[in-house]
């Protein structure tokens, strides 16, 4: 289970007066996620959902606030839970230099994956995502939807419990956002948690068994998406959102 | 951290060629009959330039986020850094060390001893670069570094030049000359391994506070 409390993280910017100033990007977020749950983080760009699922992930640290995994905290377990964790940004990008093959192998060594099972499990991964053919090819010479396959397998390298996945789908065609948004389903039947950050509610509202709505770093609404539409009395989590936030945006 | 040595090696085996190219232009160099002992420090500083290029990789592939998940990553990425940098700069003083040594029976003009103090100054001189510039890598990044690195490298012979020409000189008591001369292998030894322990540690700190 991934519990998080309170959640704050404050940076500092530079204002139109060019002076420092601090904001939080999360002020005070709290959700909980059960074991084989997909959980959809939504709300539009500059929420916080990048920020937050960064903490969670491990790669920023929290200004205030909580987060366990598994009864664990990032204190004194770091490296216990980042073993359980895969993170999938959509702005990651892979070495382009090395083979498929090559940095599933390198990802292994990160992950301290056994070296009796390396060869069984890559060749297993690839056939999975359907990868056999381009294994040894460079990365940099692969399709937007190859090198996505290629992300995902690793991810899935070390067999992590909980998924990460930033923006997951963000910028890609139709075939390699179904490709995602299967995998989140595949790994849901295996009983693990995936956290999916987007700003595409109808996606989310497909997939996800509960949603945690965030704008300008605080939650407004958390729930399953059935609920939330009976809830703002609407047909979709798009027009639910704009309820919730009182009719409009205001970027400010 | 095996992993991240060898995402380092793998990362810098394109421009590992380059390397070879030097080589063999020494090499040819050496056989020419020239003493060119004054250029062997360039496949080492290469070796260094070349390290430095994975940070750009690093940089391009937005890989520090992801390193940031993995297990003791941040710690286990610093250490990697220096590690994969001393193991290519060994690899290229032990190949430069092989070609002064043909070099040498090829022509006749150099000593062993010659030999041991060139090697000598080649590691301790890239390993100071090394120890003085991977923590502003680490803190600034690898494009600011660079122009810190040239600006420092002109500034530097800049400053160099006007010290020599007003002639200034600096008295140095006889007895810490002969005390240097008889134990500047140790001395040196001692002073590059403290920085590198030094700048290490200074890099890790840098790192694991940096917001990524």
């Amino acid at each position: 289970m991934l519990k998080v409390e309170d959640l704050k993280k404050k940076f500092i910017r530079i204002n139109k007066k060019k002076q420092k100033e601090e904001f939080y990007a999360d002020n005070g977020i709290s959700f909980m996620a059960n074991n084989g749950e997909i959980i959809g983080i939504l709300g539009p760009n500059g929420a916080g959902k990048t920020t937050l699922l960064r903490m969670i992930a491990g790669i920023l640290e929290p200004t205030s606030g909580k987060i366990s995994i598994d009864g664990l905290n990032y204190q004194e377990n770091e490296i216990d839970i980042k073993k359980e964790i895969a993170f999938l940004s959509g702005n990651t990008k892979i070495y382009n230099s090395l083979s498929t093959y090559e940095l599933l192998n390198m990802c292994c060594d990160f992950y301290g994956v056994d070296k009796s099972i390396r060869e069984s499990k890559i060749k297993s991964i690839s056939k999975i995502l359907k990868m056999e053919e381009f294994l040894h090819s460079r990365i940099g010479n692969l399709s937007t939807g190859q090198t996505q396959k290629v992300n995902i397998a690793r991810c899935m390298i070390h067999d992590p419990k909980y998924y990460i996945l930033d923006e997951a789908t963000s910028g890609l065609d139709i075939i390699s956002s179904q490709l995602i948004l299967d995998f989140i389903k595949e790994e849901k039947k295996k009983g693990k948690t995936i956290l999916y950050s987007t700003h595409y509610m109808e996606e989310a509202e497909n997939i996800c068994d509960n949603v945690v709505m965030i704008n300008k770093g605080i939650v407004i609404k958390t729930g399953t998406p059935q609920d939330i539409k009976k809830e703002t009395k609407t047909t979709n989590l798009r027009d639910a959102f704009f309820v919730l936030i009182g009719g409009s945006y205001d970027e400010k | 951290m095996k992993g991240l040595i060898k995402k380092d090696i793998l990362m810098a085996k394109s421009n590992l060629k380059v390397l070879m190219i030097i080589f063999i232009v020494f090499g040819l160099m050496s056989f020419s009959g020239n003493d060119n002992s004054n250029f062997a420090f360039i496949p080492s500083f290469l070796s260094i330039v070349i390290m430095m290029s994975t940070f750009s990789y690093d940089e391009f592939n937005k890989s520090n986020q992801f390193i940031s998940t993995l297990p003791n990553g941040r710690k286990n990425y610093v250490l990697a850094k220096y590690i994969s940098t001393l193991i290519v700069l060994l690899v290229s003083i032990f190949m430069t060390a092989i070609l002064l040594i043909i070099f040498s029976l090829a022509t006749n003009t150099m000593n062993f001893f010659e030999i041991i103090n060139i090697i000598f100054g080649c590691i301790i001189g890239i390993i100071f670069v090394l120890c003085f510039f991977y923590p502003f890598i680490f803190k600034f990044g690898i494009e600011k570094s660079r122009i810190i690195l040239f600006i420092l490298a002109f500034g530097i012979t800049g400053l160099g030049g006007i010290l020599m020409k007003s002639n200034f000189s600096v008295t140095i008591p006889k007895a810490l000359i002969d005390f240097f001369n008889n134990y500047y292998f140790a001395i040196f030894t001692v002073i590059t391994l403290g920085l590198l322990f030094i700048s290490y540690k200074i890099s890790e700190a840098i790192y694991l506070k940096k917001e990524l």
